[in-house]
This record gives structure tokens, C-alpha cells and sequence, in this order.
């Protein structure tokens, strides 16, 4: 039916790419004649695939198989002309994962079985809650790196100012790991915070470690009062951060938040700058993003790429990634074009 | 196996019968080269489509799908030489069904795309003919509004669902949630409007025995209930803020307190959330925090009041009057089912199959004429078909209209077949069909 070699190897991995999941075909031999982009990721092997053996791709083996506890799933489903199930411990990236394989065998005219058409299904534990956002602190800690070693040895409480999703928690992280502390990092709100609370988290923190305080605009008088009174006395050994995307000198002026407290925080404060002020880095933070989120493969088009550099992102590095992990999901193929962004992004929509 | 380098031909059509759906090989010129069993099976009763076009088998037109108005996956896949997907309707065994049609490229040895694999996977949590279970609709924006639904569903991405009331939030959280990996765990909803904040809490996390006044039980939390399924937060926009960050903490951490408890428990659970508000407007506002605006917005799906989708209204009266075995169109008077379309329906479908379920119990056994519907429709319909009585003189302009409407929403097929049996041009029929506004 296919006379060139290369062309059916081309016409079965056209074929085998809208399989769901890592599929291969091989034949009697134990040839592999195709496989898909799903297997190339899950074996992740160099090299090429095609006309390897299976038990070099799957096993890491150099000879065929032999056990007398399994026998071959490929022997078994040709000599019985059926499907066959089997769960088998498959080597991908040096670390060998249990898989279930089902193989189903394909005849020629005369009914002799030619090859079977294997699919892998990993038994792994379902994926586990997605991070954060992942590969975002990097990018966020990146725009300030000059000034995080200093901090970090500086014992002084500061400030950490930007717009939302700009990464003040990765940044706070980053500054706690940096620091060598021996405490644990907490992260707390103020929009959540009392006074009351305030007070004993603060005196619970004695023995180390980093409270960060995020939304520190939130606090009313009475824990401002509380935080101003331990700045001033404070000798233990917790480092204090606070964060806010709100501007406080504003509210200084406007007698909402106390300004001998702003006075204390600001000479260490550090701003993380919003994305659209890093427009030149956008071609190479959104590539990150997206290998983080899909792996490598898929890139995104020249206007596409436009169109982010064109949108303001009040939302900063988590509505980027957002957007990125939207787009990855409506591409159907490698190229990330402009009508799979969002809406808002592209223009587009009803 | 003869001899060392014999290689054996693999046979492509037992490769398309290993895919799950029907699958099919297509030429430049949209002639089927191969297809698996399950296509024969769905759009043929098993008989060989080899040579003929896909257009022709699985939509019943006479030219390409793109010609007839709709997207064809397999030209942009030409174009672009990449996979393509669109949503279609097309005709199968039961009747006129909802698939996703993806084209994927074949190229040949030297890269040149020379045919394309079109594989179909059906929608079943929709249905393009009138039915009494599940979402009812054809429109465009029914339609996008199913394929985004179904392109997140198998995913762990947060949805968030926009719309009106009574556009039918919480049962596509429902569908979302039954097309996932989820499916087996549970489906949790809660409503977050004029819930209070030590409610809200509570009810999420649950809390120990003497947590507070009242509390003199030990309560399991929704969020714990709901590990291994879907929580699915009504209402989103209504959260007050204090609550916000406790929220964005759960969503961030997975990790939860009950009240009066400090041991954190860990519960895996995709969300959903849905809102009638504009939470983009609240969030310049500064009632809604901006950090759980993006965790919770990383895929909105808009769905479109009934307004933008007035051409669904008689499949939806259809499926309204049949949950009640009230029957087809053909039971609604020409003028009935006019005043239906003339009429917005603010409160969306939830109002329509109220309207309709209304009519059909007035009228019996019998017709269902204007006057079993309620004053705001008629007075919506304003002084045209729907205050007209069946032995009213009118102008035969207006009778034209009123039938040419009547046929539209009652006319189940191809609208080239319409224009035939009004005996019309096509073009005539357009335009005549337009001026109806």
C-alpha cells in the first residue's frame, strides 16, 4: 500500500499524533515503524526512535526480553491474534514507571498479524495539585536579584512593594531561603490579621525564622499600633517583611496609615516593577513560562507575541501565566497563534 | 517472515479502527481515502465512503463546510499546516448531534501535507435537537461556548463561568465536572451569596465541636467532602473580602484549618466558580482582590443569554414542551410561537421553559395560542404578530412574514432545503429572511 519507506514511517506518525496519549506502532520483529509526540515526550530519549527496538525504547534493554514471569506482550497479542493488557515497569528519563500497555494487533489481507499498535497509559498518581504558579519566582526574584543578597544579610525589617501577581511572595521566599535562617517561612495577611492575632504571631516568632505580611495597608490602627511597637522594641530573632501593591505614602497622607511606620519600613523598601516594564524580557519570560507550564515544543507566534507585548497585564506574571496556560490549552497544534489567547488579550470573542 | 529485511506494509485503515471514535483519511480535494469502522458506522449504516466527499457524508451539504458558513478544521489545517479542531453539527443515526472534528496533517516524506486525518469525538453533554435532558442550542455562540466547556473539562484548570441567571451555570459546572477525571468523585456546590463570613467559613471548612456558640457538633467542611472532585463556588463575586484571602489561601495551598482546629488538612479538588458580576469592574473597584481574580479567571467561559442566541428559541421551545410530553411545534399557534421570538427573555432560559410550560398547561389538549402567555411576553411582542388573532384580516406582507417565521422555527434541516420547499431562490430566501430582522 505504502511503497516508500519514509513516507509510511510520515503517513503512521501523522496517524498515530491524534492518539490521546504515547502510542508506537511495531512490528513482529520488534521494530518500532512509528511512534508520537506523546512517547517522544514520555520516553524522552535522544536519538531516533524509529527503527529502534521496543525493548531498547521501553526497557533500556539491548536484547529482546525473556522471563519466565512475563512473557511479551507483542508475542502474545501476534500469536493469539487479540488485544492484549499488560502492566509493565517502562524506563523513561533513567527512572523506570509502571505503565499499562494495551496492544492490539493489525492483519494484513490473509489475516496474519503484521505489527501491533501499542498505547501506554502511566500508572502513576494523578497529578498532584498544581504549584502556585509555576516557574513564576524565578522571573519575579530575576528583576531584583542586585539587591537580594544585601537584604538578605541586612537583620532589618522591610518593605516589599508592587502590583499584584508582580511575585512579592516568591521574592520574600527567596530572600528567607537566602538568609540562611534556621526558622520556618510563614506568609499571613493583613487583610485577615487582627490586632490580637498580630500580637502573637509576632511573640510566637521569637525563636526565628521570616513572617512575611502581606496586604500590610489592610491593617487597622490598632495593629499598626501593634507592629509599630514591636519595630521599635524588637531584639528577637524573626525577620519581618511586609508587602502591599497599594501605594502608602498616599495613605500616610490621607492619616490612614501611621507615617512614623512607613518611616521606619521605607528605607529598605524594594519595588518589584510591574511587567509592562519589562517589555524587552516579555519574548523570553513568556517562553519560560510556557515550557514550565507544557514542556518543550510549543512556541508562540510572532503575533502572538505582539499581541502580549501590546496588552498591559494589570495582573502582572500570574495573569500572564494564566493566559499562557489558556492559549496551551485551545492550540491544537505546536504554534501558540493569536485566536488561542484570551479574549481580552486578543481582541476577539463574541 | 522471510528474509532479514522484508519489511510488511502496515494497513492504515486498522490503524484508524485502534482510534476510540470515528476516523477517517482525506485528500486535498475533501474525498475520503480511508475510514475506520466507526464512521461507516455513524454517518454511512457501514457502507464503504471511499471516493466520496466528508462534506457530503457527515454534513449533508453539497460543498465544503467552509463554503456553507462553517468552519472547516481541515482547510485551516491546509493553511496552516497544523492540527486544526472546530466544533460541528452533524448528522448521525440518532439525529443531529454536536462533535469536535479534529484535522491533523499527513504529510509525506518529503513534509508536504498530501492528505489529512479528520478524527470526531462526540459532545454528549449538549444536544443540537430538541431534548429534555442537558443543554439544547446550535447557535455560534452556543456553540463556542460548548467547545471551550469541552477543551477544559478533561484539564485541572480552574473554570469560571460568566453569565446571567437562568443561562444554566451550575449545571455546565455539572457537565464540566462529568466529562473530567473527576467524574467518580463528588460534585460539591455552594452558593456564595448573603452568606456571612463565620457561615461561609464553616461550611467550607467545617469546624470542631465548641469551635463557637452553637457549634456543638463536629462538622466535615465542603472542601473536605469534596477531595477527589469538584467544589464548585456559586456566586464568587459575592465573597466578601475578608473571606477572599482565606479563599486564595485554600486555592494556593490545598490546605485548610477547620475552625477551632490547627491541624491543616490537605483536600485535592478542582474548582469552579460562576458569577453573574463583573469581577474585572470589582476588581478597580477594589471589592475584589486582584491575585484571586487571576487564580480563579485562568479560563472564563462567557455563557450567552438568550438574546445572542435567538436562534435556539424553537429548539428550546421544542425541548421545554416535551419535558412536559407536551409535543413538537406544531402544538404553538404561527402567532405564539412569533411573540416567543419577538420577546427577549431577561430571565434567559430558566424563564423560557417557564413561559412555555406555563402555555402548555393552559392550553390543554389544545393549540397553544398567544393568550396563554403572559402579559409581559404579549406586551414585549408589542402591536405586531402576537396581539393578531387566528381570524384577523391582515395584509398578506404581514401573513408572508408571520408564516415565513412560523416555518423558520418550526423547519428542522438544511436551510437550502427551506428555501426549496417555500420555493424560493436561495438568495430570495436570504433576504426575505433578513428584512424579518
Amino acid at each position: 500500500m505504502v511503497a516508500d519507506r519514509a513516507s509510511e514511517t510520515a503517513t503512521l506518525s501523522a496517524l498515530l499524533a491524534s492518539f490521546p496519549g504515547p502510542a508506537l506502532l511495531v512490528d513482529l520483529k520488534r521494530r518500532v515503524r512509528a511512534v508520537n509526540a506523546a512517547f517522544r515526550a514520555r520516553i524522552r530519549r535522544p536519538g531516533a526512535m524509529v527503527d529502534a527496538h521496543c525493548f531498547e525504547l521501553l526497557h533500556g534493554r539491548r536484547r529482546r526480553c525473556v522471563s519466565k514471569r512475563h512473557r511479551c506482550p507483542l508475542e502474545l497479542c501476534a500469536g493469539t491474534g487479540a488485544p492484549v493488557v499488560a502492566v509493565h515497569r517502562h524506563v523513561a528519563e533513567g527512572r523506570r514507571y509502571p505503565e499499562q500497555t494495551l496492544l492490539r494487533p493489525l492483519f494484513d489481507e490473509d489475516g496474519t498479524v503484521v505489527a501491533c499498535l501499542a498505547t501506554l497509559e502511566p500508572l502513576e498518581p494523578s497529578t498532584a495539585p498544581e504549584p502556585k504558579v509555576p516557574g513564576k519566582w524565578p522571573i519575579a526574584v530575576a528583576a531584583v536579584r542586585a539587591h537580594l543578597s544585601r537584604l538578605a544579610r541586612a537583620r532589618s525589617p522591610f518593605l516589599l512593594s508592587g502590583e499584584a501577581g508582580t511575585g512579592k511572595s516568591s521574592v520574600a521566599r527567596a530572600i528567607h531561603r537566602l538568609s540562611r535562617s534556621r526558622g520556618s517561612f510563614e506568609e499571613r495577611s493583613g487583610s485577615e490579621l487582627t490586632a490580637e492575632g498580630l500580637r502573637s504571631l509576632l511573640a510566637s516568632g521569637s525563636a526565628g525564622g521570616t513572617l512575611y505580611l502581606s496586604d500590610v495597608h489592610a491593617f487597622g490602627r490598632e495593629a499598626q499600633d501593634v507592629l509599630w511597637e514591636w519595630l521599635t522594641r524588637h531584639a528577637g530573632r524573626l525577620r519581618l517583611i511586609v508587602g502591599t501593591d497599594r501605594d502608602l505614602a498616599e495613605r500616610a497622607a490621607a492619616g490612614v496609615f501611621r507615617a512614623d511606620l512607613l518611616a521606619r519600613l521605607a528605607p529598605n523598601a524594594l519595588r518589584l516593577p510591574p511587567l509592562r516594564d519589562r517589555l524587552g524580557e516579555l519574548p523570553e519570560i513568556a517562553a519560560r513560562l510556557l515550557r514550565v507550564a507544557e514542556g518543550p515544543g510549543r512556541t508562540l507566534s510572532p503575533e502572538a507575541l505582539e499581541r502580549l507585548q501590546r496588552y498591559p497585564f494589570p495582573g502582572n506574571l500570574d495573569e500572564l501565566t494564566q493566559a499562557l496556560r489558556h492559549a496551551s490549552l485551545m492550540a491544537t497544534g505546536p504554534t501558540v497563534r493569536v485566536e488561542d489567547l484570551p479574549d481580552k488579550i486578543s481582541g476577539g470573542g463574541q | 517472515m522471510g528474509a532479514r529485511n522484508d519489511r510488511r506494509d502496515v494497513p492504515l485503515p486498522q490503524v484508524l479502527d485502534c482510534l476510540p471514535g470515528p476516523a477517517v483519511v482525506i485528500g486535498m480535494d475533501y474525498r475520503i481515502t480511508a475510514a475506520n469502522r466507526a464512521y461507516r458506522e455513524q454517518f454511512s449504516g457501514a457502507a464503504d465512503v471511499v471516493g466520496r466527499h466528508c462534506f457530503q457524508v457527515s454534513h449533508r451539504y453539497s460543498a465544503p463546510c467552509d463554503e456553507a458558513g462553517e468552519t472547516c478544521p481541515v482547510a485551516r489545517c491546509r493553511d496552516s499546516g497544523e492540527p486544526s479542531r472546530a466544533l460541528h453539527v452533524h448528522f448521525t443515526p440518532t439525529g443531529e448531534q454536536h462533535e469536535e472534528v479534529a484535522a491533523h496533517p499527513i504529510p509525506d516524506a518529503s513534509g508536504a501535507v498530501t492528505s489529512f486525518l479528520e478524527v470526531i469525538q462526540p459532545i454528549r453533554i449538549a444536544s443540537a435537537r430538541p431534548s429534555d435532558e442537558g443543554f439544547v442550542g446550535r447557535s455560534p455562540a452556543f456553540n463556542r461556548m460548548l467547545e471551550l466547556a469541552t477543551r477544559v473539562a478533561p484539564t485541572e484548570v480552574p473554570v469560571l463561568l460568566l453569565g446571567e441567571s437562568g443561562t444554566g451555570k451550575e449545571r455546565l459546572a455539572q457537565a464540566i465536572h462529568g466529562m473530567s477525571g473527576r467524574s467518580t468523585g463528588r460534585f460539591v456546590p455552594l452558593d456564595c451569596s448573603g452568606i456571612t463570613e463565620s457561615l461561609f467559613e464553616s461550611e467550607l471548612f467545617g469546624h470542631e465541636k465548641g469551635a463557637f456558640t452553637g457549634a456543638s457538633q463536629r462538622k466535615t467542611g465542603l472542601v473536605e467532602t469534596c477531595d477527589g472532585g469538584t467544589l464548585f463556588l456559586d456566586e464568587v463575586g459575592d465573597i466578601p473580602l475578608p473571606l477572599q484571602v482565606k479563599l486564595l489561601r485554600l486555592i494556593e495551598t490545598r490546605a485548610f484549618r477547620r475552625v477551632g482546629s490547627t491541624e491543616p488538612r490537605k483536600s485535592d479538588f478542582r474548582l469552579i466558580c460562576a458569577t453573574h458580576r463583573d469581577l474585572g469592574r470589582m476588581v478597580e473597584d477594589g471589592t475584589f482582590r486582584r491575585d484571586l481574580f487571576h487564580r480563579l479567571s485562568a479560563f472564563p467561559i462567557r455563557l450567552p443569554p438568550l438574546r445572542e442566541r435567538r436562534e435556539d428559541v424553537p429548539l428550546l421551545i421544542e425541548s421545554a414542551a416535551g419535558r412536559l410530553g407536551g409535543g413538537d411545534l406544531s402544538r404553538f399557534h404561527p402567532d405564539t410561537l412569533a411573540a416567543l421570538h419577538a420577546y427577549p427573555f431577561p430571565g434567559n432560559v430558566r424563564e423560557l421553559q417557564n413561559v412555555v410550560a406555563r402555555g402548555c398547561l393552559l392550553a390543554g389538549a389544545g393549540t397553544v395560542l398567544p393568550e396563554h402567555l403572559p402579559d409581559e411576553v404579549l406586551a414585549a411582542a408589542g402591536g405586531g404578530a402576537a396581539q393578531a388573532r387566528p381570524n384577523e384580516i391582515v395584509t398578506l406582507a404581514e401573513a408572508e412574514r408571520r408564516y415565513l417565521r412560523w416555518a423558520l422555527a418550526i423547519y428542522r434541516g438544511d436551510r437550502r432545503e427551506l428555501a426549496r420547499r417555500l420555493g424560493l431562490t436561495e438568495r430570495t430566501f436570504y433576504r426575505k429572511t433578513h428584512e424579518l430582522g
